[in-house]
């Protein structure tokens, strides 16, 4: 049950507002700050139960409020029924309330100064943590998607780099073709020289036969032809070994025409004209596209799996920093017990306070000096109607 | 260029909050802990636009637009008061200092961008 509700419902505990001189502080304790002390403490344990997320970072400080809500009650509670024991008595007479108010005051203070620097860094934290995400989130949205045809479509925009890849095929491929025409020339030129080879031969032949008709003639001219049957002997001799040679000269030349004739299939067989080339070459870059494309779609994949992460844990840091408002919400609250901490510790004082006697009067005040719906809901105990955010435009 | 927006509110945790809303969107943002300290700072950082809470120590958010209505430099500077006050009678005397928008804590980031867009298109 809360203090003011306890103090409600034992109206002989109320003040009579106005009546007479300025009570003594005791009387004034005991008619007038007590309530007020227990409403004002009732309000600090009201902002506790009703806040929004937070609770545990004022904890403390509120916790206080309550308790303080609870020795006031217990306190105004012993007094209306006059048995004022003579330890509270005591109390009473030490100014307790003077010296422990200030205390609280301080703590509930310190607890709100220390969770809005908490607040205050693990916001800054979060916002650098965004900042930087947001920064990684736009450079990897750079790199673009890969679409179907990108492999054509990099093979022709980048033509001129295949194109100087294929430049030394080429030239290899020029040589090669004057290497061909050469050798089909040599083999020409081979089969002109077993041509004279065999027209040696035949010369040979001829020769022979004419040498070996001189003999005969010499022969039949008896001894005027003996010098010139001598010639004709030498003469068949020289013919012979002509044809011989011919002959080996025909053969070598014929051995030539065939290990070139081989040659020349082997190096023809590799033959490939220039578009076949291309062709080739185009094909060989395109599975080389292909294959980098292929390995490039997987880190884009992991890339895009890093992206949508990345966002979610982007929208998850703003929610968590918006919800985190309500730390300033806390802190106007503690700041409006604290105020009230205050006048009540100026009255302990010695303070004029005209409201001091007057609960209702106290309390008004304090209701003039909220700024939230949440405070004065918590003031009257009635439930917080949730609003949504809006924007006005005057 | 980035037009500059001045956010003054004495919760530090709050300025954060409203300076990373405003930052994304593509703003500069120059702080000011409370009224008195955004006057200090009002010339210097030609604000094209003012986010300002209401209840603030030495200086209110109402004193300070009453302030710049007052200046012959920023009396044309819209102002937007980003504010835990509620109260219809609060509204009126905003709207009296010349103050343009009235968003009531807690905002939705989007809703502030909007506002400032708007009013500093």
């Amino acid at each position: 049950m809360s203090a003011a509700k306890l103090i409600s419902s034992k109206p002989n505990a109320q003040p009579a507002a106005g009546a007479g001189a300025r009570p003594s502080r005791g009387a004034r304790l005991r008619r007038g700050s007590l309530p007020v002390l227990g409403m004002l403490s009732a309000c600090g344990g009201g902002v506790w139960a009703q806040g929004t997320g937070n609770q545990w970072l004022v904890m403390g400080s509120l916790g206080a409020a309550a308790l303080m809500g609870w020795v006031m009650s217990r306190w105004a509670g012993s007094r209306s029924i006059s048995t004022v024991s003579p330890k509270a008595q005591s109390a009473a007479s030490l100014d307790l309330p003077q010296q422990v108010v200030p205390v609280w005051k301080r703590n509930v203070l310190a607890a709100r100064e220390h969770a809005d620097k908490s607040m205050t860094s693990l916001l800054e934290s979060f916002a650098n943590v965004s900042v930087n995400l947001d920064k990684a989130l736009s450079d990897s949205a750079d790199v673009g998607l890969i679409e179907l045809g990108t492999a054509d479509r990099l093979i022709e925009e980048h033509q001129p780099e295949i194109e100087a890849l294929l430049g030394t095929t080429r030239k290899v491929v020029a040589m090669k073709d004057e290497m061909l025409t050469a050798m089909t020339g040599i083999s020409q030129a081979l089969a002109q020289m077993e041509l004279f080879s065999q027209q040696v031969q035949e010369i040979g032949r001829a020769t022979n036969l004419m040498a070996l008709n001189a003999s005969v003639e010499a022969t039949r001219a008896g001894a005027a032809g003996t010098g010139f049957a001598v010639v004709a002997t030498e003469v068949r001799h020289l013919a012979s070994q002509s044809r011989i040679a011919a002959t080996q000269v025909g053969k070598l030349v014929h051995g030539l025409q065939e290990q070139l004739g081989a040659l020349s299939t082997q190096v023809k067989r590799c033959d490939t004209d220039d578009e076949e080339l291309v062709l080739q070459a185009e094909e060989n870059a395109r599975a080389v596209i292909t294959a980098l494309l292929r390995s490039l779609s997987k880190s884009q994949r992991t890339s895009r799996t890093l992206r949508e992460t990345g966002r979610q844990v982007q929208n998850d840091i703003e929610r968590i920093m918006m919800s985190l408002q309500s730390q300033d919400r806390l802190s106007q609250m503690l700041g409006s017990v604290c105020e009230d901490m205050q006048r009540m510790n100026e009255w302990f004082s010695g303070t004029d306070d005209p409201t001091a006697g007057m609960p209702a009067l106290w309390l008004q005040r304090m209701e003039e000096q909220y700024t939230m719906e949440e405070q004065r809901s918590s003031h009257h105990n009635t439930v917080v109607v949730e609003r949504t955010a809006s924007v006005e435009f005057f | 260029m980035a037009k500059t927006i001045m956010v003054i509110d004495d919760s530090g945790s709050f300025r954060v909050v409203v300076k990373l809303a405003l930052q994304k969107a593509g703003y500069a943002v120059v702080e000011a802990v409370d009224g008195q300290d955004a006057v200090e700072k009002l010339d210097a950082a030609k604000p094209h636009l003012i986010v300002c809470d209401v209840n603030m120590p030495r200086m209110t958010g109402l004193e300070f637009a009453r302030h710049v209505k007052a200046s012959a430099t920023h009396k044309f500077t819209p102002m937007i008061m980003l504010t835990t006050e509620s109260q219809e009678a609060k509204k009126a005397e905003g709207k009296a200092a010349g103050v343009r928008a009235w968003i009531t804590k807690p905002f939705q980031p989007s809703q502030l961008v909007d506002a400032v867009s708007r009013l500093c298109p």
